[in-house]
């Protein structure tokens, strides 16, 4: 009777042992006092042991579990893996990290569980290695920030080439409603000093010459016009005296502060760059900012140009949908840079940008 | 101004690469009486030109092939530092006070920087072309009149009487003190009285060559 009911059992705890001991998962059993009573061959192969005797009867926490994956120690009593002995209540943990025989950490998901052990309770622990679940973790969360950058940038990109639209058709209207208008009201102005050459010679000089000062004002527009395109002084004299001259015709009070090495070009990208973002904030300052005001600082620092435009004018400046500011950040960050603006309600505004001088094509020599 | 006109006609170069302009240049030095010996569309065949036929003056458009930016202003300064009897009269769409101010370093005297719309004004165009021949230093009166028009917090100029920004804007055009004196109705000693007052005012070191006097008033007012 007896053998009838124990000879079976004591096969299938065989078998149970052979099937723990050939087990995939790693297999962790601790006692009453914390003490570790069992381990599989899998859990000792992630833990580095060759043999999983090594390990039976050693402090279970002092000797896998005793400090975090930053270094910092591991105290038993906050450990919940051991507490479960006193709780009773199973628990799973997704991400933890084991010490390793040569004292490197392994990152592992675990679940605990009680267990009977003569009149206490010990732990039964199943754990595995995730060192791959982490890098594909890692490797699917780069790739969120990359899409979402991606992202970015064609957002930046597609106000970009808007902004390049907005100014393409700013452009022609300014050309058709000055410059174009005038030369037409020119011509006809020519027409009539033709007519009046015949008859009165003195009167078709008068005409000839109004349409020449018609002319002078058309010039004058037109060159204003070529210049807001793209200012000559930029391409070939740089950004030094670019600003120099932004400061000449500035309706209000510029203070340039130019530290820049004088006998050597930035590139010519970021001299773009700086130029186009200053004449945005300096814009603003005078649109909006009721400044009277304004301080220009480039400086060059060995591996980035740094400029501010700091107005003394009412603040409240943001970067927002179809604010220059927008294009201004946008101009910045396509050159690798970064644009920072403060703006407090009552003002003043500063505006800094910082652009690498490595991620634009060398100067020409 | 310049009535007589002199015995030998002025003989002179043009270098435009604009073709229209060039022409029409031409055409008005010749109808002034003063003789084209020579014309060009870059800087390079511009200094051949100058080799070859010393002229009086070298009328030259500041962007020229090949980068379109300074060539005119670096043939002008060669020009000027290698053949002494040739002066130079720069022209320019855009005011640019730096390119003013590198021409007139550049020599002590016959040069002049005039901005391109000036030559439809004909008579101011031609006292240029004479007044650089004969080696004075002119400049436009508009860069002359951006300058002075740059705001300042605290500015010096402040100081000047309206009678004496006349005086300086002149000054800093290049002007003499007699010229002045016929532009202003005064009497040469009452202008040199007004540029006086003027230097002692702005703390500019006084020189009697106008050339250098022109360079040290721009200098002055672009620094202020």
């Amino acid at each position: 009777m007896q053998s009838s009911l124990t000879s079976p059992v004591a096969v299938e705890s065989e078998t149970l042992l052979r099937v723990i001991a050939t087990a995939a998962d790693a297999l962790w059993v601790v006692d009453r006092d914390g003490y570790i009573r069992f381990l599989n061959p899998a859990a000792a192969a992630i833990l580095g042991y060759a043999d999983p005797a090594e390990l039976v009867g050693r402090p279970s926490h002092a000797t896998i579990h005793y400090k975090h994956a930053d270094g910092s120690p591991y105290p038993v009593e906050d450990c919940p893996m051991l507490r479960v002995r006193v709780t009773g209540q199973p628990l799973h943990i997704e991400e933890d990290w084991f010490v390793r025989k040569n004292g490197t950490l392994v990152p592992v998901a675990y679940g605990s569980a009680p267990f009977p052990d003569d009149d206490g309770w010990g732990a039964v622990i199943t754990f595995r290695d995730i060192t791959e679940r982490l890098r594909l973790d890692a490797a699917a969360r780069r790739e969120a920030l990359e899409r979402a950058h991606a992202e970015d940038v064609r957002m930046s990109r597609r106000r970009i080439a808007e902004a390049s639209d907005a100014a393409r058709e700013r452009i022609e209207r300014d050309i058709h409603d000055g410059a174009q208008q005038q030369l037409i009201a020119l011509s006809l102005r020519l027409e009539e000093a033709r007519a009046a050459a015949r008859d009165d010679p003195e009167a078709a000089a008068v005409v000839i010459d109004l349409a020449r000062s018609e002319l002078r004002l058309a010039l004058q527009e037109l060159r204003e016009l070529a210049r807001g395109i793209h200012p000559t002084v930029l391409t070939g004299r740089g950004l030094a005296a670019a600003l120099r001259a932004m400061a000449r015709r500035s309706a209000i009070p510029i203070d340039l502060e130019l530290d820049l090495s004088a006998d050597r070009r930035l590139p010519p990208a970021i001299e773009g760059c700086a130029y186009f973002v200053i004449g945005e904030a300096l814009a603003n300052a005078l649109r909006h900012a009721e400044a009277t005001h304004v301080t220009i600082r480039v400086q060059e620092l060995p591996e980035h140009v740094r400029f501010s435009i700091a107005d003394d004018g009412i603040g409240g400046a943001t970067i927002g949908a179809g604010s220059g500011l927008t294009a201004a950040r946008d101009r910045v960050a396509a050159m690798g840079g970064t644009l920072a603006i403060s703006s407090p309600p009552a003002g003043p505004t500063k505006l800094t940008a910082t652009v690498p001088l490595a991620s634009s094509q060398p100067a020409p020599a | 101004m310049d009535a007589d006109a002199p015995v030998d006609p002025l003989r002179v170069v043009l270098a435009d690469d604009a073709v229209l302009v060039r022409e029409g240049i031409a055409r008005l030095l010749a109808a002034a009486g003063m003789e084209v010996v020579g014309q060009t569309r870059e800087a390079v065949g511009l200094l051949a030109i100058v080799n070859a036929e010393r002229p009086d003056v070298a009328i030259v458009d500041i962007r020229m092939p090949p980068t379109f930016t300074l060539e005119g202003l670096e043939a002008a300064c060669r020009i000027r530092a290698e053949h002494a009897s040739t002066s130079v009269l720069l022209l320019s769409t855009y005011v640019v006070a730096e390119d003013a101010m590198d021409l007139l370093s550049s020599a002590a005297g016959g040069v002049g920087y005039l901005l391109k719309d000036s030559v439809s004004n004909v008579d101011e165009f031609l006292t240029a072309v004479r007044r650089v021949a004969a080696g004075e230093s002119t400049i436009d009166p508009s860069i002359v009149g951006e300058l002075l028009g740059r705001r300042r917090r605290a500015d010096p100029l402040a100081e000047l009487t309206p009678r004496e920004r006349d005086v300086l804007a002149l000054m800093a055009q290049g002007r003499s003190n007699a010229g002045m004196a016929g532009e202003l109705w005064v009497t040469e000693g009452a202008v040199e009285k007004y540029v006086k007052n003027i230097l002692a005012k702005l703390e500019i070191q006084p020189d009697e060559r106008d050339h250098r006097r022109v360079l040290a008033v721009l200098t002055y007012l672009d620094n202020r």
